[in-house]
């Protein structure tokens, strides 16, 4: 039998979470029944990017003595446990999920991404049936006793930069039960009237809450920067806006080196070429050298960081490729897929020393330290002197109407000079031109007009797509080839190279031409779109009058 | 894809021969096994509801919910097992008759109301009232499976076989001029005391004399009785009991023929 008086004492808790006092507090309408106290170790699920958490379920192993399970709650109140072993270890990848519903209904969600365990909770439990005159269970409480929360450990400190560990106070969570919604709120009712913590917040969220985790947003992100001041200084915007970037490239680096998954790397990569396209649009924003002195290593961080890339998509588009072949079997292309995995292997290792070395962790040092002195430098004495206003300190609406406008002409102009016997180099300059002008607009949107400047990338999207396929077209058959010369080069008498698999490589890189060359055919129709009077009309809007300028009545 | 749940209805044409019993400790055992379970207890003297400690109100009445003006689901209560969930029945279910007769297709409408709850739950199980009725039409038409409890008595193979007659002419549509589908149906004998000779001697023949009728025999036991006094059903407070083993052989003889049988 269980004690009528259990505690759940904790000291912080000016009302101790005693079941006396839940009985107190629901008498004489309500009596209650408590369950026994269940110890459980708990630790919560997601990806670096909340994919879980965005199908609005909650995924978490338990631990219990009468064994392990993985359990997920979905958004259609649906929950599904399932036994794992007491060994089941996370990271793991949708492969490594169990098979059967659970497993079957996470995997689409993640996709190539890892589930990471990002809290751990070590506290103990008990159900209390609330009662009602028919001895009827018409609520249940569930009180948790206090309990710690830690970053597991290979736990990902990244995401976030809260505490590594925290406690959770005693408190009580209401479950109702169906057909007896009155009966549940008049339990709340009772009980926060009678001071007891009451809670509606769901496990997990206050698990990863109380370690500085904002479920939904990614590690190193910050939270949409609203309205954003256009007299803002231009030094002090970008400034800010490559330091949030910095937080999101830092933040995928301890995941890199782990090899969690591919995402890690990618996003690693955008966020350089994302700082290396700012400081080319907008450096000179920035106190002199700086762009100059940091663009050198940014540009060697991509090079670092473009072999193991380039590997993790062909590896990632095998299957879908080798599906295409009609003369071959898909069979034929595994020595290809080994040949991947044992360069990748290798590459890993050098990207994972320079990772680790001395020269990139000083460049994180040095960029973080040079971009906050950048937004924290005097308006006097930022940029060079003379006569003109120094670019950092114009009004940052003013400095991007003209960068966007700068950037818009040089597509339009050299897009109009493409034409069916320009050599394919002309095509990938210009898909990079493309880029800048989406990170440009992507920079500045905040600041002219957000509606708009979406409006003109997601007419920019169809053309980058197009220039997107045309080059990963030719790249991708130019590896095939320099993958067969090293496969050769590489054979051993233990392993050679079959010829049925060359021949299978060959039909692969036919497959990769027609594709380079439909996205080549689909040029005139998405650059004729691109450059359409309504889009130009748009682009002229974001440009004509920053907000803040004197035709807006702002200051000049 | 959601599927619609499986129907099962506890039926017989007179009280007192162990339905209830059987459709409270089935639907228990059902929820137990993972199946998500709606028991609707469609008997105005709302045993099932009292076994369940749920109190005999259906907010609006029977009509309501019958007519489509409430929600079927806004009437049902969660009960104290997992997975399992109860529609109560209240007083005004013994005007059932009267609301379906006033509908289109009448013998349609339990089947369109439990269609409804497509996704919310695998098992539906009525608990019918004994009769002969518009009621018992509509559960006919309604169910996947019938379960009838027989109790062991001289004329049990001839009750029997006219309850088969009887659903027979409803599949046929010759009771009434209205056709109902005719569902499977699985008999099991109730209430059996194994001391007397004429319990022992049909609950050995007439499984062999039908093929509709199971070997599994739930005994006549104070435990079943008991119910009463716990309001639990017998598999919860007595899981070791004889009765227990006889209803867990009854779940899992209808659990196959629904396919609801764990993989």
């Amino acid at each position: 039998m269980v004690p009528a008086d259990v505690p759940f004492a904790d000291s912080a808790q000016p009302v101790p979470l005693t079941v006396d006092r839940l009985a107190a507090a629901l008498a004489p309408q309500f009596t209650v029944s408590p369950g026994p106290l269940v110890q459980h170790l708990q630790v919560w699920l997601d990806t670096a990017d909340w994919r879980v958490h965005k199908q609005g379920a909650t995924l978490h192993v338990r631990s219990r003595p009468e064994g392990t399970d993985l359990v997920l709650r979905c958004a259609d109140s649906v929950t599904l446990s399932q036994a794992v072993p007491a060994t089941f270890a996370t990271p793991l990848r949708a492969e490594g999920l169990p098979p059967g519903e659970l497993g079957g209904r996470v995997a689409p969600w993640l996709d190539v991404r890892a589930l990471l365990p990002l809290a751990e909770v070590q506290g103990a439990s008990r159900e209390v049936r609330v009662l009602d005159d028919e001895e009827k269970t018409v609520t249940r409480l569930i009180v948790e006793s206090p309990a710690r929360v830690v970053r597991p450990d290979g736990g990902y400190t990244a995401l976030g930069v809260g505490p590594s560990h925290a406690t959770l106070p005693a408190r009580v969570r209401i479950e109702e039960v169906r057909g007896y919604r009155s009966q549940a709120r008049a339990v709340e009712a009772a009980l926060k009237a009678a001071g007891l913590n009451v809670t509606d917040t769901v496990s997990a969220i206050e698990a990863f809450t109380a370690l500085g985790l904002t479920p939904g947003m990614p590690a190193g992100s910050s939270a949409a920067p609203g309205d954003v001041d256009p007299s803002t200084p231009a030094r002090v915007f970008v400034a800010g806006a490559l330091l949030g970037i910095l937080d999101e490239l830092e933040s995928t680096v301890p995941g890199t080196i782990a090899d969690l998954d591919p995402e890690f790397l990618h996003d690693l990569r955008v966020a350089v070429r994302r700082s290396r396209s700012i400081l080319k649009i907008a450096g000179d924003a920035l106190p002199d050298g700086v762009a100059e002195r940091f663009g050198a290593t940014m540009r060697w961080v991509g090079d670092l960081t473009t072999p193991v890339r380039d590997l993790d998509v062909h590896v990632l588009d095998f299957d879908r490729d080798a599906a295409r072949l009609e003369a071959f079997a898909p069979e034929d292309l595994e020595p290809l897929r080994a040949h991947l995995e044992r360069h990748r292997a290798s590459q890993r290792r050098a990207l994972v020393r320079g990772l680790r070395s001395a020269r990139f962790t000083n460049f994180l040092k040095a960029w973080r330290t040079a971009l906050v002195t950048a937004l924290e430098l005097p308006a006097t004495v930022a940029g060079s002197a003379g006569a003109e206003t120094p670019v950092g300190d114009r009004p940052v609406a003013s400095l991007g109407a003209e960068r966007v406008a700068a950037a818009d002409i040089t597509v339009v102009t050299k897009g109009r000079k493409i034409t069916p016997e320009t050599p394919a180099e002309k095509l990938h300059a210009l898909r990079k031109r493309a880029k800048e002008l989406r990170y440009t607009l992507e920079l500045f949107g905040p600041v002219l007009d957000g509606a708009g400047t979406r409006t003109v990338i997601k007419e920019l999207k169809g053309l980058q797509d197009m220039l997107g396929a045309f080059q990963d077209g030719e790249v991708q058959r130019m590896a095939l080839r320099a993958f067969a010369d090293q496969m050769i080069a590489e054979q051993t008498a233990q392993r050679t190279v079959p010829v049925v698999t060359l021949l299978a490589m060959g039909e692969l890189a036919t497959r990769l031409d027609e594709d380079e060359r439909a996205a080549r055919l689909a040029y005139d129709e998405q650059f004729a779109r691109f450059v359409r009077p309504r889009v130009r009309h748009q682009v002229a809007a974001l440009i004509a009058s920053p907000p803040g300028s004197p035709a807006e009545g702002g200051d000049a | 894809m959601k599927t619609k749940p499986q129907v099962l209805a506890l039926y017989a044409i007179k009280g007192g021969v162990g339905k209830t019993s059987a459709a409270v400790n089935i639907s228990h055992l059902a929820a137990q096994s993972g199946v998500r379970t709606l028991l609707w207890d469609l008997d105005p003297q709302g045993s099932a509801t009292y076994l369940l400690r749920v109190k005999p109100k259906v907010k609006g009445g029977a009509e309501r919910i019958v007519q489509g003006k409430r929600p079927i689901l806004d009437a049902v209560k969660g009960t104290d097992f997992e997975r399992l969930d109860l529609l109560p029945a209240d007083f005004s279910y013994r005007e059932l008759d009267l609301e379906l007769d006033g509908m289109k297709r009448p013998t349609r409408r339990l089947r369109q109301l439990i269609d409804s709850l497509t996704g919310t739950y695998d098992l539906v199980v009525l608990d019918c009232p004994p009769s002969v009725s518009l009621t018992s039409e509509s559960v006919v038409d309604a169910a996947d499976l019938i379960a009838v409890p027989i109790v062991p008595a001289t004329l049990a193979a001839r009750s029997y076989e006219q309850l088969v007659a009887f659903l027979e002419t409803l599949g046929s549509g010759a009771h009434d001029g209205r056709k109902v589908k005719a569902p499977e149906l699985l008999a099991f004998l109730s209430m059996v005391d194994r001391r007397k000779s004429l319990h022992r001697e049909l609950a050995s023949s007439l499984p062999s004399q039908f093929d509709t009728f199971v070997t599994t025999a739930v005994p006549a036991l104070a435990a079943v009785e008991r119910m009463g006094s716990e309001r639990l059903p017998v598999t919860v407070f007595a899981p070791s009991s004889p009765a227990s083993t006889a209803y867990r052989d009854l779940w899992a003889a209808i659990a196959v023929r629904l396919d609801l049988a764990p993989a």
